[in-house]
This record gives C-alpha cells, sequence and structure tokens, in this order.
C-alpha cells in the first residue's frame, strides 16, 4: 500500500518535471508575452522545482544549451560558466558563452516573477520563508494577489502570519479599494513600521486625486509608523550599542584580570584571543561535519589551550620583570609580534573562516525589529562568561587569594598563600578567558593573524576607562563605550566616531585618572 | 683647602668638551661632523664607477637612519632620564613629516597629474573645489618650518599639560600616547580629513627650488640631517649636564621627593616632552623629503613602540646609546626584510623580549658581559 | 594683625578615605623654634596628617594656616616654597645621582626650568654646600652615588637635603627606625644641633629616641589630639596608658 502511494507520488513527479521542462522550454522565444503565458504555467505547478525555475529566471542563472535544449542552471564565477543539470545538479563543467542560451527578462516579467514566487512561497515552506513572501507582495500586490490573500487568511493559523496577511490586505486595498474600503485599510495600516508600508502612505499623503479624508487618516497613519520607526531605530541602535559592548568586553576581561590584578601589562593580550579564534578554527578541522559541536568543543579547548600559552608566556617572560610594568609592556608586544608571525607561518597569512553553527545565524524578529541570531547568542554568552569570572573572583578559594594577592601582597605572602603561584595562575586564568573570547569573536569575525591586534587598544581603553583593578567598572566601561559609539556612528559614520570615544577617553583620563570607579584611599597611590 | 675640593668653574672650551659626553658620545658626534662634508662629496663629485661613490639609494638611507637617530635621540630624552614611556612619539614624528610634507605638495604647483595650480592633485580627485583653510601658508618654507615646530610642539605641550596635570603617569601615561597615536591613524585615513587618505602626500618635485631627486638636493639634505641630530644632541646634552639631568632623573626616580623639595615637577615634564616632541617633529620633516612620501602608517602603534626598540637596544639614558640603537636596528631592518620580512618580525620581537630581560641598559650592557667573560679567560 | 607666635596652626581639620575618618576634627598648633614630637598608635593619624599640611592631600573639613597662610591656597611645591620640609619615613632620596648632586637639586635657589638650565653655583651657595655636608657627615662620600650609602647615611642625607631647602618647618618621619644604636645617637645629635633656628615635628616610635631629644610630645589618638605635655606628664598619664596598652 504505502510502496504503491510512493510510486503515484513519483509519478505525479515526473509527470510535473516533464511539464516544466516543456514549460521551460517555451521560455526560449523572443516574445514576451508568450514568456508571461509560460510563467503562469510554471507557477501553476507549484514545487519546490518550479519555485526554483522562477528564481533562477529572476537572478539570471536559467541556461538552455543550444546543442540538446538541456536545461542548466549556470553559475558565473570570475567570467566562467560553471553548467550544472537543472533536474538532478549534476555538475557539468564549464560552459562556453555562445553554447548557451540565456532566458531574458524585461521588468515587466519581473515584477511578475517577484509576486508568483512570493505567492509560491505563502503556500509552502517556512514561517520565515512565508513571512518574506508576505512583505515581497506588500511590495508589488495588486488586485489579483488580493484573492489569493483572501484565500490564504482562511486556511491560515499562525498569528503573526495572519497579522503580516492582513498588512498585505490592507496595503493593496489601500491603494485599489474604494473610497471607504481606502479609509478602513489606511487607518488599519497605522504605525507600520514596515518600509514599503510607509512608502504606500507617503504616496498617498501626496496624491494629488486623493480625496482629503483618505489624505488625513494617511497621514495620521504615516506619523505613528514614522514614530515607531524612530522608536525601532533607538532600540536598533542600543542593541547594537549592546553588541558592540559585549565584544569589547569580552575582549577586555581577560585584560581586566591579569592588568587589574596582577598589574601586568600584557600587549599579547590581543593574541591570546587570535589564538583562542584559532583553536576554534582547529577543533573544526577536526570535526567538520557537526558545527555545533565543534563550536561547544573549542570553548573549553580554547580556554585550556590558551592559558596553558599563558603559564608558558607568565613563566618565560612576564615572572622576569614583576614590579617593572614598562618593561613587561615592551617584552609583552615583542612576544605579540612573534605569536603573529608563528600564526602567519603555520596557518598562512589569510583569513580563516570558522563557521556558525544553524542557532547562530539568521534573524530574530521583535515586533518591527530584525535581531542577527549570532549578536544576541554572543551577547548572551559574554554576560555567561562575565558572571563565571565573578563567580571565580568571589565566592571561590582561588578568587579570595587573588584578591588577597591584589589587595596587600606582602599581607597575602604572610598569610601562607603562595603568591607567585597565584600570580602565575591569575595570569593563565585571564590568558584562558581571552581565549573563550576569541572564540566568541571567530563567529562574527574573520580569524587572521592580525585578529588580536584590532581589540588591543580597545581593550585598554575599557580597562582604563572603567577603573583598573575593578571589573564592575570594565562592564560599564564596556558597555559605556559601545554605546557611545554606536549612538554616534548614524550622525558621524564609524570612523570619526571611533576617534570621537577615543579623543573622549584620553581627555575623561586627565580628569579621572583612575577611571570610573577606581580605590581610594592612602594607600592606592604607594 | 675646601675651595679647591669643590671648585667647579670651567673654561668655556672646556665646557663644550664635557658637553659632548663621554668618549663613545665623542667618537659619534666626530663621526657625524665628519659625514657631513664627505659623504656628499663621494656623492656628488666621484663618478659612479669608482669603489668610492655612494649611491643616492645609499645616501637617502642613510639619512633616513639619521632622522630615525634623532627621533630616538628625543624619546630618550623622556623615557631614558624622565621615566616617561612615551608609545606614541611617532605621532610627532608624523605631524613634522606632513607639515612638511604639505609645503611639498603646494611647491609642486601645476605640475601635477591634473596640472591644477590651485589644488593639489588628491583634492582635484575628491573634486574638492577650494583649498581648505588649514593648508593656507604652506607655500611658504618659511610658514611650514616654523609649523613642523608648532604643531607638533602644541600638540604635545596640551596633551602632557593635561596628562601630567592630573597625573597620569606610567603605565597609563604610555597607553594613552598609544590611543593619541592610534587616533591620529584612523583621522588621517580619513579622506575627508583633508591629508590625503590612504595615500598621503607624495609625488614631491622640488624643495626650495632645486629639484628634489638631484644629487645636490640628496646631498643636502644628508648634511642637514647630520646638522640636525648633532644640534638635537648637542641640546639634549646642554639640558642634560646642567642641574635639570639631575632633577630629570630626580622625577623618574623619586617625584614626591622633587615636589617636597620645590620643584613643580608638572611643569619640567611638560617642558621636556615639549622639547622631545619638537625635536620628533623636526626628524619627521628631514625624514620626508628623503624618502618622498608620508602617509597615515607613520601613526601605526607599531612604529611608534619600534622607537622604543631602537632606544631600548642602544641603551637608554646616554642619548648617544639611543642614536647608536636607531642606527643598528634600521640597518639590520634593511637587510632582514630584504631576506624575508618574517625573519625581521620574528627577530623584532625577539630583541624587545631579550633586550628587556637580559640587557636592561641595552648595548651597553652587551659590552660589560663581553668584557667580563673575555676577562676571566 | 598680631605678631603670631605659632608658625602653625591646624584648626578642626577632618579627613576621610571611604567613610574612614583619618583625621578627625583635630586642632593643634605649633610655635615658632619648637622641637615636638608626636607619638601615636597606628592609626592614629600621624602619615595623614603629614600628609595634610604639605599638601599631598586634601582636607575635608577645617583649615590649615603656615605663618598665617591659608594652606588649602597653595600647591605642593607652593607649600614648599613657603618654608615646610618634609622627610619621608623611608629614605627618599634620589638613588642614581652623588651625594654631592643630591644636595645640590636641593639647594635652595630659584627652582623653574630656565634658571635651573642655566644656574651656576655661587661661593655662597658652596659654603652652604660645604656646610651641609659637613654637618651630615658625609663629606668624604660627596661624589659617591646615593644608593651605596648605608641606610643610616641615607637618612642624614635627606636631613641634609631638607637643611638645604633653609625651611622653616620641618617634618621628620620616623627618622631612626631600622637604625643602630650609633646611628640613633648620631642622627639624635645631628636633629638637635639643627633645632636652634627652625621648627621641627618629629614623628617617632622609639621612645628612648623622643626621651634622648627632651621636647614637648604630642600624643595623637583616632585622628584627634590625645594630649600634649614633656616625657614625664605623658608617662603618667593614664589616658595615654589606656590607648597603648589596650583597653
Amino acid at each position: 500500500m504505502y510502496i504503491i502511494l510512493v510510486f503515484t507520488n513519483l509519478n505525479y513527479l515526473l509527470a510535473d518535471n516533464n511539464n516544466l521542462r516543456n514549460h521551460i522550454l517555451e521560455l526560449d522565444t523572443k516574445d514576451f508575452n508568450k514568456k508571461i503565458v509560460s510563467i503562469e504555467k510554471i507557477s501553476e505547478i507549484k514545487t519546490d522545482l518550479s519555485l526554483l525555475t522562477l528564481k533562477s529566471i529572476l537572478n539570471g542563472k536559467l541556461f538552455i544549451r543550444k546543442s540538446d535544449k538541456k536545461i542548466l542552471l549556470v553559475e558565473v564565477i570570475d567570467r566562467k560558466y560553471n553548467a550544472y543539470d537543472f533536474f538532478d545538479k549534476k555538475e557539468l563543467g564549464i560552459e562556453k558563452k555562445r553554447k548557451l542560451k540565456k532566458i531574458k527578462i524585461n521588468n515587466k516579467i519581473r515584477n511578475i516573477l517577484n509576486n508568483k514566487i512570493a505567492i509560491l512561497q505563502l503556500s509552502s515552506g517556512t514561517t520565515r520563508q512565508k513571512t518574506e513572501a508576505i512583505f515581497d507582495i506588500i511590495k508589488e500586490g495588486n488586485q489579483k494577489t488580493l484573492i489569493i490573500i483572501n484565500e490564504l487568511l482562511l486556511k491560515e493559523k499562525d498569528k503573526e502570519l495572519l497579522l503580516n496577511l492582513n498588512l498585505a490586505k490592507n496595503s493593496i486595498i489601500a491603494r485599489y479599494g474604494n473610497e471607504i474600503e481606502k479609509i478602513e485599510a489606511v487607518k488599519s495600516l497605522s504605525g507600520s513600521t514596515n518600509n514599503d508600508i510607509v512608502n504606500i502612505l507617503k504616496s498617498i499623503v501626496n496624491n494629488k486625486i486623493i480625496s482629503e479624508n483618505i489624505k488625513l487618516e494617511a497621514t495620521k497613519s504615516l506619523e505613528a509608523s514614522l514614530g515607531n520607526i524612530k522608536f525601532n531605530n533607538i532600540l536598533k541602535t542600543t542593541f547594537f550599542g549592546l553588541s558592540l559592548g559585549s565584544v569589547l568586553l569580552l575582549a577586555a576581561i581577560g585584560l581586566a584580570i591579569t592588568f587589574g590584578v596582577v598589574g601586568v601589562i600584557n600587549m599579547a593580550h590581543g593574541e591570546l584571543i587570535m589564538i583562542g579564534a584559532y583553536s576554534a578554527y582547529v577543533v573544526q578541522q577536526i570535526i567538520p561535519n557537526n558545527i555545533s559541536a565543534s563550536i561547544i568543543i573549542s570553548i573549553p579547548v580554547a580556554f585550556v589551550f590558551t592559558g596553558f600559552v599563558g603559564v608558558l608566556i607568565e613563566r618565560l617572560i612576564v615572572k622576569n620583570l614583576y614590579g617593572r610594568p614598562l618593561e613587561t609592556l615592551l617584552a609583552t608586544f615583542g612576544l605579540s609580534l612573534i605569536l603573529q608571525q608563528t600564526v602567519r607561518s603555520i596557518f598562512s597569512p589569510l583569513n580563516k573562516t570558522v563557521y556558525s553553527p544553524e542557532w547562530m545565524s539568521g534573524i530574530t524578529r521583535i515586533g518591527g525589529l530584525e535581531l542577527t541570531n549570532n549578536r544576541i547568542v554572543i551577547i548572551i554568552f559574554t554576560l555567561i562568561v562575565f558572571l563565571t569570572v565573578v563567580y571565580i573572583l568571589k565566592k571561590t578559594l582561588f578568587g579570595l587569594q587573588m584578591r588577597a594577592v591584589t589587595q596587600n601582597r606582602k599581607m597575602a605572602s604572610a598569610m601562607g598563600i603562595n603568591t607567585k603561584k597565584i600570580d602565575m595562575f591569575t595570569f593563565a586564568f585571564g590568558a584562558g578567558v581571552a581565549g573563550v573570547a576569541g572564540v566568541a569573536l571567530s563567529q562574527i569575525t574573520n580569524v587572521g593573524p592580525n585578529l588580536g591586534q584590532n581589540y588591543i587598544i580597545d581593550s585598554f581603553m575599557v580597562v582604563v576607562f572603567g577603573g583598573v583593578g575593578n571589573l564592575f567598572g570594565t562592564f560599564i566601561g564596556a558597555f559605556g563605550l559601545g554605546l557611545g559609539n554606536k549612538l554616534l556612528e548614524p550622525y558621524v559614520g564609524a570612523i570619526v566616531s571611533k576617534i570621537f570615544i577615543l579623543l573622549f577617553i584620553i581627555i575623561f583620563i586627565q580628569f579621572r585618572p583612575k577611571g570610573l570607579f577606581s580605590l581610594k584611599g592612602r594607600m592606592v597611590d604607594e | 683647602m675646601n675651595k679647591q675640593l669643590f671648585e667647579n668653574k670651567k673654561s668655556l672650551i672646556n665646557n663644550i668638551y664635557l658637553l659632548l659626553g663621554d668618549t663613545t658620545g665623542k667618537y659619534l658626534i666626530t663621526i657625524l661632523i665628519i659625514s657631513i662634508f664627505l659623504l656628499p662629496i663621494l656623492h656628488i663629485y666621484i663618478p659612479e664607477e669608482s669603489f668610492f661613490h655612494i649611491s643616492s639609494y645609499t645616501i637617502s638611507l642613510l639619512g633616513k637612519y639619521l632622522c630615525f637617530a634623532l627621533l630616538a635621540l628625543s624619546l630618550d630624552l623622556i623615557w631614558g632620564y624622565t621615566g616617561i614611556l612615551s608609545l606614541g612619539h611617532g605621532a610627532f614624528f608624523g605631524l613634522g613629516g606632513y607639515m612638511m610634507g604639505m609645503h611639498l605638495m603646494r611647491e609642486i604647483g601645476d605640475r601635477g597629474v591634473y596640472g591644477n595650480s590651485e589644488l593639489p592633485d588628491f583634492m582635484v580627485f575628491l573634486n574638492w573645489e577650494e583649498l581648505p583653510w588649514f593648508w593656507y601658508g604652506f607655500d611658504s618654507f618659511l610658514f611650514a618650518s616654523l609649523m613642523v615646530i608648532l604643531v607638533p610642539g602644541l600638540l604635545a605641550f596640551i596633551f602632557s599639560a593635561l596628562a601630567f596635570g592630573s597625573r597620569v603617569t606610567g603605565v597609563y601615561f604610555s597607553i594613552i600616547t598609544q590611543a593619541l597615536v592610534f587616533t591620529l591613524m584612523l583621522a588621517f585615513f580619513q579622506n575627508d580629513f583633508g591629508f590625503g587618505g590612504n595615500n598621503g602626500l607624495t609625488d614631491f618635485k622640488d624643495i626650495l627650488g632645486k629639484d628634489i631627486s638631484s644629487k645636490e638636493t640628496r646631498g643636502a639634505l644628508y648634511s642637514c640631517s647630520a646638522i640636525m641630530l648633532i644640534l638635537g644632541y648637542l641640546i639634549c646634552r646642554i639640558i642634560i649636564s646642567s642641574k635639570i639631568g639631575n632633577i630629570l632623573v630626580g622625577i623618574r626616580d623619586r617625584e614626591n621627593r622633587m615636589r617636597f623639595l620645590g620643584y613643580n615637577t608638572t611643569v619640567f615634564k611638560i617642558i621636556i616632552f615639549t622639547i622631545s616632541a619638537i625635536l620628533a617633529g623636526i626628524a619627521g620633516a628631514l625624514y620626508v623629503p628623503q624618502v618622498g612620501i608620508i602617509n597615515p602608517g607613520e601613526f601605526s602603534p607599531i612604529k611608534s613602540i619600534e622607537i622604543v626598540v631602537w632606544v631600548a637596544l642602544g641603551g637608554r639614558g646616554f642619548l648617544y646609546g639611543a642614536i647608536i640603537g636607531a642606527i643598528v636596528v634600521n640597518v639590520l631592518k634593511s637587510y632582514l626584510t630584504i631576506i624575508s620580512p618574517e625573519i625581521w618580525i620574528i627577530f623584532l620581537g625577539l630583541i624587545f623580549i631579550l633586550v628587556t630581560i637580559y640587557l636592561p641598559n641595552g648595548l651597553t650592557d652587551l659590552r660589560r658581559i663581553i668584557k667580563r667573560n673575555y676577562g676571566r679567560k | 594683625m598680631v605678631e603670631n607666635k605659632n608658625i602653625l596652626e591646624i584648626d578642626n581639620v577632618t579627613v576621610s578615605f571611604d567613610g574612614f575618618k583619618a583625621l578627625n576634627s583635630l586642632s593643634l598648633e605649633i610655635k615658632k623654634s619648637q622641637m615636638v614630637a608626636i607619638i601615636g598608635p597606628n592609626g592614629a593619624g600621624k602619615t595623614t596628617l603629614q600628609d595634610v599640611i604639605t599638601g599631598k592631600t586634601k582636607i575635608d573639613n577645617g583649615k590649615i594656616y603656615f605663618k598665617n597662610n591659608d594652606l588649602s591656597q597653595f600647591s605642593e611645591h607652593a607649600i614648599v616654597e613657603l618654608g615646610i620640609g618634609r622627610k619621608f619615613q623611608r629614605p627618599t632620596i634620589i638613588e642614581n645621582i652623588s651625594v654631592w648632586d643630591n644636595l645640590c637639586i636641593a639647594l635652595n635657589t630659584k627652582k623653574n626650568f630656565l634658571s635651573c638650565l642655566f644656574n651656576q653655583l655661587k661661593n655662597q651657595d658652596l659654603n652652604k654646600l660645604v656646610e651641609i655636608i659637613s654637618t651630615i657627615n658625609l663629606k668624604e662620600k660627596k661624589n659617591l652615588i646615593a644608593k651605596n650609602l648605608s641606610h643610616g647615611e641615607k637618612q642624614w642625607l635627606e636631613i641634609g637635603m631638607l637643611l638645604m631647602q633653609q625651611s622653616d618647618l620641618l617634618l621628620i618621619d620616623e627618622p631612626v627606625a631600622g637604625m643602630t644604636e650609633i646611628e640613633t645617637k648620631k642622627t639624635s645629635d645631628l636633629l638637635l644641633s639643627i633645632a636652634k633656628d627652625r621648627t621641627i615635628i618629629v614623628v617617632e616610635h622609639d621612645m628612648n629616641f623622643i626621651e634622648s631629644l627632651n621636647v614637648e610630645i604630642i600624643v595623637l589618638h583616632e585622628g584627634s589630639v590625645l594630649t600634649r605635655g614633656n616625657m614625664n606628664s605623658i608617662k603618667k598619664n593614664k589616658q595615654v596608658i589606656d590607648v597603648y596598652l589596650g583597653r
């Protein structure tokens, strides 16, 4: 029974494919009206392949081989035509351009294609694909699509989709309905932050033939929409600011530990981050099939490995220079050059890609806001790292000893704490956290030998701005600077906003040399 | 008897002789003085086939080394003696260079690619209508020379007055100097900033009406560099061998004590920092016509930190140490980068580490270690 | 204004660090050309008192007058110019220059950049240098780099530097800590010999040393003055005994 079902299904599919093939071949004509007819027919087939056909025509990737009328998908890379069989996706190698015929389209057909694709996507696919399709309809919709939308409105159960479908419906009515319908539709569009709807409302407000009543409602709705967009923009800026802040915080936490607790200026801190990022790359090379697992596994791997590198740095270099901060700075800078060059020699100077797991890619919509998942994950991850570090410092024996050494080295030593050991572990801990930061950064930026360099000055600024030896200050500093940077950006551009932030910190330090939150008292400057 | 014991009146000649420092310093200055005349003569008048001929490439390279030596000297004054580590001395060097570069751009006149006598090429390229106000006056060499001193000096003065005034010291100061130079780099990379963006200023034709690539000009530029280096050395020596030398060491070792002795240490630090910045600016101004280009790369933090390694290797707090360090490191750089840039970077990194850990006084330590081991055998 | 016999007047001064009152409504007068010793248990405010007098720490409340000048109006180095010299607990001399140079930079001349640049020693300065280097017994070691001096010699050199400044008021913090008995004896002789024409405040723990100075004693406790008087009266004071022996 089951087998028969599969067979009939397969038969249907084969029949569909044959139809599709014929219709595609019909597209090989110079008469655009005939093309439109064929496209209508293709879109009636309603399979994944027909959708692909429409999309490929739209993107100019659908070709017909002149010799045997074979239908091909062609990727043009470096002016070379890489051909694939349209139906079974087999690679057919490079074809010569003159042996192929491209399905050409004009603007009218392009509009039709957009519409048809949208409708096809509306009737199948995931919620997100459907939502995208609805937004396409809002852009190009007409009375015909209205009928389809009305049908869908009856069938659809998903609340969000229903909401968007209604929006699409009203956006069409607002343009093509009668007077009374229009007023209602325009009213219902009020406050929508969709760009196309805002444009529709604008065109109604500016249209001279439309009656004043509609215009009045449209103006009201438009104002509400623009207000919402403004609000959304503020939210968006805040989100970007938080996102940048979390990156800064990630990069700075390790430094805050080594600088704030051990008092060591580690100029190779950026390179520890870079090593962490490369750890993620290596782990992914070892388990290439499970990206999610590789990223999660690389977190402890990076922590341990960079921590170990940290121990080496402490033993071989920093240990010899305690109490000579300027020399430590220079030696670790020299080390950063060596580390960069070593990585460059091992992995080549080219950037490597560390793939993101699925749950980190894509977009989350909250209201009219579109937030990229990887940034959300990084923000959450940063908070977890930060809280873990705070927990270790405040609640564990290691943290207690670490704080004891920071506050009064001699006394801690007298209490039987092996301060040298604590120094080493603290340094290694800070290095490990830098490595973890590197794993996170590998998800949002290219992994290359210079990765760390880009963060070292920023990290120092965050730590100094927040107040050395104060993790809470580092937290506030990172998010403060991140938000400040993103708030300025819309007005002056990315680089200039960065320049302003740097200047701000340089001037700020003059007035509060010890940063935002500093220890105060007699002993501090001894 | 006491009077004789503490007699300190010296003759003028004796004073100058003492100014030159110890034996190494005297040798160095003597060599420099001879080279002022000798090298340009060998470059200009000796035929190219001769063994003694110095090519234009070599003389410009040597001139460049001397500019770096002056830059290192300026850093030694502030770091070696006063204990203030600037990781941003490239800022002053670069600014001095840009001031000179702006003049050289103006001197191109209408001989640029676009043949525009009013605007430098890059402004024409960016569709600018008129010269920005901060380019006014750079037609004049005198004005530009003034700016070479004023701009780095003023920036250093304001910056250090703010920083030292609020007692920003040690590592904090180093970090904000680095932030300063980094900020300048970002700014100068901007096309809108008005200094040629990425490409910087280049394609110079003349200096003071003379062809910038002629033998005579190159020779003269070398001599100027050597003279400025000697002058810079003498200025530093005058400062160091006066009472101020001890005061600066006092500030470096025990600033509190100096305050309680009644010295306004802030003012001393500001003045020394400013003098140092001006010397760095002059070095930059001499550097640009010899290499024929100035771009924002000069402001990259790594370049500034490289200056530190010159001084560290030469031995800080000797003045001539800085000069030797700058020349040694840059000669090595020239040779090693030809062999392989990778080796040079590893080597540079190693110098940083080894010098700071094992040779805190740079090459002078090395000399002592060799002497000691040699002596035992 | 009437001629004021007090060179230093501290009026109701309070300083707190993060809520802890290091000085608590402290009032104190010191007469001209008088040597006094300040004692007190740890945390009594001895170091903070010196910090506020020299302008290192700003006061929260109250006033300090030195020769009728309100010190809150002066910066650290200006206070020095008014005539207050301070000797730190640990010897703070400039270790990397010679004994002679240490004294030279302490010389009471103009201390701005230009005059230091073109400074030539005058005969009278030279005489003074010779006189003071003899007073502190370091004449033979004048060309020695200061870091090679013994602990006691460093302390004397620092006192010598204060003498070069010709301060009217010297604050001397634990001068004999870590000194041998002979060095201690020499130090007390030194202080007594220089006390003739200047005011000296000595902060010290060593009671034998203070007894050998035979001067008025001021006892600090919890940021204010507990009592003052000569050695005998202090020794008998019940409060002082309580403070030192614990309640």
